[in-house]
């Protein structure tokens, strides 16, 4: 009797709890937007946290530090830190008007005098990047002056760029190298372990705009694959620009999670030709090499479209790229310039001679990306014109002196152009790029034209001046361009904000992490 | 015993010496700049270079001088106990060793404790149940597990159990479950060598006339093998098996690069490629100093396996 009152008192017990239990939950089932952290983590292939005097990390990956003046998304130069500037008549001086009321992150205040310290310790580490500098001084306490012996026109591309960042004072050692990471940028780090991860904090004192994200936490993947794991598996949330192999798109576009960015970037890469020692000393064989180099192929089946395949030697993202060379591809052309320079078949062996010598030349190459994928396809397409290509792959290092000995007949190699004064290094006859990366290429207009246009302040006047010196370079195929790149980035879906920048510039200010509604 | 040991470490100098000479003067002769390296490792692309920069690098950091005298300089320091500046950071080559070391260790030790808890069951019963299907099936997996390529099965690991099942994390070093994909990898290929090397030695073991004896007392299969067999037959083994911890705690560098586990080995083969002489060296000379230690155990762990070294050392 006992035992069943007991039974049909659990029975309702039960049907009681059920029915509670089911009235809570129809509760919850309501729609309530989760609050959500605003925290990224992101893998980036090298350490952020910067090396050796490392400000050059911080600006671009990490917004730390920040600079005097900045690129646009259109590649302008825009003020940062440096509100306006303008330069004497005479082209020696400049003069740099500063923002007022910013702090750097320990609180020291940021001045001329602090502009003129940290320009001087980066000065002294990196010479020659600021131009032949004969003094800066700090006018008063918001404008500073650097003057030049002779007139350096591109002095704001390496003021834009990451090495010339500004840090306190405090940041500084004895050496001049930046051993406390202290800025003026809208993050702080507080978290560094070397080659392993980076952590930043929101910086409430901003002098800008407020980030939404209060914390970033960088972790450094080197491993292509694995990055982007990391990223499918949800472990990271955001794989920094160029974090991307082309070879990976593929898999990341079809997962829905996933957002696949791409940005053309001015990163150019071509086929170095010595000009210095037959066969390249003759330009009708260097411009044969243009003919017969197929870049269109080589972009899309070799770089999968990610590139684009160039005329001249710089990216149309370059504010004063040559908007008019075509890209070249004749082989018949080619055969016949090859021919008019004395090299034919004699022994129809399906090998150029000349003179009893066969047209084979070395390309040396390091194995680093793109060397070896379009050194292969370029031995092809200069086999069909009966040329032999020997690709031999050296170490960096061994690379390098090879190159500078002038050992090669043809190498690869690439621009990032920012230092400003690209035209110059690279195809002046004394240009320092032209000599170490093997073109050792000598045009008496192109040095007139480069020369003209480094002292040229007037930027429309320096635009007309490059434009006459590219289309020579064309001419002469100094070089044969090959592809300028496109940079590939991905975030997960709940990363919004995030826009690709030209010059490799994250937009952390602008990012933030989108709150999902639960179900 | 303590002469003995004495002894052994003196022989560490001598080692030291001899490893950090051969280094650095390979080093020395290596192609290329070694300022223009050090450029490029310390500021990021060779276009924000300029050859005053170099040049500046070269002077700052004694490059120009004399082969000898670079290693002279080096030398007294390192005997003084100061190790020197990274090149490429700036920051105390023992710190950086020092801070890297433990991870090494701990994925070393790890992958050992994995090798050893399939190689030794495995082999010992593949030697026991010898010519079965348990010794085949044993082998086979020996095999795999040799030809196997470690980036490979790390890379399968990854994809299997963190992207599609999600149990484990990908890469990194934060906690203990970021140990076990690495420490299955690199164990993976130990275990498949070990348990080969377990098999034979207890084959060749168990054919000994003192088993037999130990059989024909009475005593049971199990202490036969576990008590008489085993200890004997891990001889050769633990030989193989120090070297092969000797050898992890030199950095396994693929796995580390792949889990982006920061250990010594990627320390080691970045700064080789930066030509950062300080850490090269100090490298070097730490996992120098590391082998003749785990040898020693090794040399010494003969004497607990096997008395009869144990009292031939005493009589000598």
């Amino acid at each position: 009797m006992l035992k069943r009152i007991l039974k049909r008192a659990t029975l309702v017990g039960l049907i009681c709890l059920v029915i509670l239990g089911t009235v809570l939950f129809a509760g919850c089932t309501k729609e309530v937007e989760v609050e959500v952290t605003q925290e990224v983590v992101a893998g980036w292939a090298s350490d952020m946290g910067g090396s050796y005097g490392g400000a050059h990390h911080y600006s671009v990956g990490t917004r730390v530090f920040e600079l005097l003046v900045t690129k646009s998304f259109e590649s302008e130069i825009i003020p940062k830190l440096a509100t306006s500037w303008e330069v004497s008549d005479d082209g020696l001086t400049w003069t740099f008007h500063l923002r007022e009321g910013v702090k750097f992150h320990d609180g020291t205040p940021f001045n001329a005098d602090a502009v003129r310290f940290t320009l001087e310790m980066h000065h002294k580490r990196r010479p020659s990047h600021l131009g032949p500098v004969a003094s800066m001084t700090a006018i008063d306490e918001y404008t500073l002056q650097i003057t030049h012996t002779e007139p350096y026109a591109t002095l704001l591309y390496p003021l834009s760029w990451s090495f010339f960042a500004m840090a306190s004072p405090g940041a500084f050692d004895e050496k001049g190298v930046i051993v406390n990471a202290i800025g003026t940028g809208p993050f702080k780090e507080e978290e560094w372990i070397p080659k392993e991860k980076l952590v930043l904090v929101r910086n409430d004192d901003y002098w800008g705009k407020t980030p939404k994200l209060e914390r970033i936490t960088i972790k450094t993947i080197p491993d292509d694959a694995t990055r982007v794991m990391a990223l499918e598996a949800g472990e990271i949330d955001m794989i920094g620009p160029g974090g991307v192999p082309p070879e990976q798109i593929a898999v990341l576009e079809n997962n829905p999670e996933i957002e696949v960015m791409k940005k053309t970037v001015p990163s150019v890469n071509y086929l170095a030709l010595n000009c210095q020692k037959p066969p390249f000393d003759d330009v009708r064989v260097r411009q044969a090499i243009d003919y017969a180099v197929d870049q269109e192929s080589i972009v899309k089946f070799v770089l999968g479209g990610f590139g684009i395949p160039l005329g001249g030697v710089a990216s149309a993202v370059i504010d004063w790229a040559h908007p008019n060379i075509p890209v070249k591809y004749d082989i018949e052309r080619a055969k016949q310039l090859l021919n008019e320079a004395g090299w034919i078949d004699a022994d129809s062996n399906g090998i150029l001679d000349k003179n009893g010598e066969e047209f084979r030349v070395s390309l040396i190459i390091t194995s680093r990306w793109p060397a070896l994928t379009i050194a292969e396809p370029i031995q092809a397409q200069l086999r069909n014109v009966g040329i032999i290509v020997e690709i031999q792959v050296l170490e960096a290092g061994a690379c390098r002196k090879a190159v500078r000995a002038g050992e090669h007949d043809m190498t690869t190699d690439g621009i990032g152009f920012r230092s400003g004064n690209s035209l110059y290094r690279r195809f002046h006859s004394e240009g320092d790029m032209n000599l170490s990366r093997g073109s050792f290429f000598s045009d008496s207009r192109v040095d007139e034209l480069t020369e003209r246009g480094r002292g040229t302040i007037d930027q429309e006047e320096r635009y007309q001046i490059y434009l006459e010196a590219q289309e020579i370079i064309a001419e002469e195929t100094a070089v044969v361009p090959i592809f300028s790149q496109i940079q590939i980035s991905a975030v997960r879906d709940n990363i919004k904000g995030y826009k690709m920048h030209p010059w490799y510039i994250v937009n952390w200010v602008d990012i933030f992490v989108a709150g999902r509604a639960e179900e | 015993m303590t002469k003995y040991i004495a002894k052994r470490l003196l022989l560490v100098f001598v080692i030291i010496l001899g490893v950090t000479l051969l280094t650095f003067s390979l080093m020395h002769l290596a192609p290329g700049d070694p300022a223009e390296q050090i450029a490029i490792a310390r500021y990021g692309m060779e276009e924000d270079l300029s050859q005053e920069t170099i040049e500046l690098i070269r002077e700052q950091e004694g490059l120009d001088a004399p082969a000898y005298i670079q290693y002279g300089k080096w030398l007294n320091h390192a005997l003084h106990g100061d190790l020197g500046c990274s090149l490429v950071t700036g920051e105390s080559v023992s710190k950086e060793i020092l801070r890297r070391f433990p991870a090494t260790l701990q994925l070393a030790l790890v992958s050992m404790i994995v090798s050893f808890l399939i190689a030794i069951p495995v082999g010992i019963l593949s030697a026991v149940k010898q010519n079965s299907a348990i010794d085949y099936l044993g082998m086979t997996g020996a095999l795999l597990g040799v030809s196997m390529p470690n980036f490979w099965l790390a890379l399968l690991l990854i994809l299997l159990f963190s992207v599609h099942l999600g149990w484990f994390p990908v890469c990194g070093r934060e906690g203990i479950v970021h140990l076990i994909l690495p420490a299955i990898t690199l164990g993976t290929g130990m275990a498949a060598i070990t348990t080969r090397l377990t098999r034979s030695s207890m084959l060749e073991v168990m054919g000994q006339n003192y088993i037999r004896t130990a059989r024909a007392k009475g005593l049971a299969e199990k202490l036969v093998i576990g008590k008489h067999a085993f200890k004997n037959a891990m001889i050769p083994v633990v030989t193989i098996v120090g070297l092969q911890f000797a050898s992890l705690l030199e950095g396994a560098v693929i796995v580390e690069t792949i889990f982006a586990w920061p250990g010594i080995g990627r320390l080691l083969v970045d700064s080789i490629f930066a030509r950062d002489f300080a850490v090269i060296q100090g490298c070097t000379l730490f996992i120098a100093v590391i082998f003749v230690l785990v040898n020693l155990i090794v040399d010494l762990s003969y004497a607990y396996l096997d008395p009869r070294i144990r009292y031939g050392r005493r009589r000598a």
